[in-house]
């Protein structure tokens, strides 16, 4: 029924009504803002991705494929956008090696964090491939299918790298003292 | 040790994929393989930890932004004035009118120059642009008017600024890029937003190379130079821009800003 409201709210930003793209932007500038956040651990860039993807997605409504959804349409952008970004800012080698090297306490490193921002930020430590997957599909919650769309990957690869990325993420919250093992 | 149908009717269960016949399957299977056990259970246990990530709510400022940036009036073509009479009518209420009509006056000039040299430029191919310069910029035009966007960028070797002015569809773009190795800075735009009037530099003693079509201009330099972009906003809706700062075929960095405020998009 979303979907379908989606679609109507879009004719009537392309008709001229821009009230209608403000309903867009509250209904999806927190998924787009998490999941930028969650990318990226930082406040100002998710804030400049999620402002980029919704000027973007305003400018290039014309294009839109009515047969996808909006919201998978605009997590890809944020998606791009937010690994373009980690590439200008060259946090990717930075944040590997960072997991190459948690060999501080769990005790040092969170001492005052909460549990969640705890996990949160432990998702740095994976790869930006990786942590796409976990981000994707267990803080988005999307299928399989949704994320093979906004990675433009197919199905098999998604289900592949998913199974990897938990595998890792389990990892490095065991060493980050998160969670033990089973 | 597990095998890869083991594996994925394990994660599949995860991700509530499997169908009741599978689910019996992977009962049968944890009951009898402590491995698999195993794995259910960390793959559990990692997503009930990742069920604990809570979600942040965005700055109120953010909607305001994009409020700001765009137009509501969407996708509707405006109609364009003559070429001329534009820029003169267009400059007229900026603050500092002395600095808008020699700007205005340099553009001609530039643009008409532009006409006879430039075609090559138009098509996308590397060409000299030292013949475009001349009066058609102001760097006091920085004062006024007030600046649509302004960010800086500061990469390893090469930093610079962008300032966007807008003045009732006439956009300026004032580019500053200093660097000492070869840089290409990208704009990319939508014809159907704005059209490229015209370029000018204030060191014409740096080599430079333009490139330009219908929806880009990529400038190649070396050294440090400020260059003036003006552009034609085309439609009432959002314009926005691109700005791609390249060095060896590697991208450095990337930016989308806006080139008109909600009200001067009008």
């Amino acid at each position: 029924m979303i979907e379908q409201d989606d679609a109507i709210l879009i004719r009537q930003c392309l008709e001229g009504q821009s009230k209608s793209f403000e309903v867009l932007i509250d209904r999806y500038q927190k998924g787009i803002y998490n999941a930028a956040f969650r990318m990226l651990n930082n406040v100002q860039d998710a804030e400049d991705i999620t402002q980029s993807v919704f000027i973007k997605a305003y400018e290039n409504l014309n294009s839109f494929d009515f047969k996808h959804k909006f919201f998978n349409w605009i997590y890809r952008m944020a998606i791009n956008e937010s690994l373009n970004l980690m590439k200008q800012k060259k946090r990717f080698a930075g944040m590997e090696a960072d997991y190459a090297s948690t060999d501080d306490s769990p005790e040092e490193m969170f001492e005052a964090a909460e549990l969640s921002e705890r996990i949160g930020s432990s998702l740095m430590c994976l790869s930006a491939e990786h942590r796409i997957l976990i981000i994707l599909r267990h803080l988005q919650d999307l299928s399989y299918r949704e994320v093979s769309y906004i990675l433009e990957i197919p199905e098999k690869t998604v289900k592949s790298r998913l199974f990897t990325a938990r595998q890792i993420f389990k990892d490095v919250l065991m060493k980050r003292g998160i969670v033990k093992n089973a | 040790m597990l095998d890869e149908k083991q594996v994925e009717l394990i994660h599949h269960e995860m991700d509530g994929m499997n169908s009741e016949e599978e689910s019996a399957r992977l009962e049968e299977l944890l009951a009898r393989n402590a491995e698999a056990k195993a794995l259910f259970a960390d793959l559990s246990s990692l997503s009930e930890m990742l069920a604990h990530i809570e979600e942040r709510d965005p700055s109120p400022n953010i909607k305001k932004h994009i409020l700001n940036a765009i137009q509501p009036q969407s996708h509707s073509p405006i109609r364009k004035d003559s070429f001329l009479r534009s820029i003169f009518k267009k400059l007229r209420p900026l603050p500092g009118l002395r600095y808008g009509y020699t700007f205005a006056a340099g553009l001609a000039a530039g643009l008409v120059l532009y006409a006879l040299l430039g075609n090559n430029i138009q098509h996308g191919r590397p060409a000299d642009i030292s013949s475009l310069y001349g009066s058609m910029f102001l760097d006091e035009l920085d004062e006024s008017p007030e600046a649509v966007a302004s960010f800086q960028f500061d990469l390893d070797e090469i930093e610079g600024n962008v300032v966007v002015k807008n003045s009732e569809g006439l956009v300026l773009v004032v580019l500053s890029l200093n660097s000492s190795n070869k840089v290409e800075a990208l704009l990319e735009f939508k014809e159907d937003q704005l059209s490229f009037w015209g370029i000018s530099k204030l060191d014409d003693d740096t080599n430079v190379s333009m490139e330009s079509d219908k929806d880009y201009i990529r400038l190649t330099s070396v050294a440090d130079n400020k260059y003036f972009i003006l552009f034609e906003q085309q439609s009432t809706s959002l314009s926005a821009m691109n700005l791609k700062i390249v060095h060896s075929d590697n991208l450095l960095y990337e930016k989308s800003f806006m080139t008109a405020k909600k009200s001067e998009a009008n």
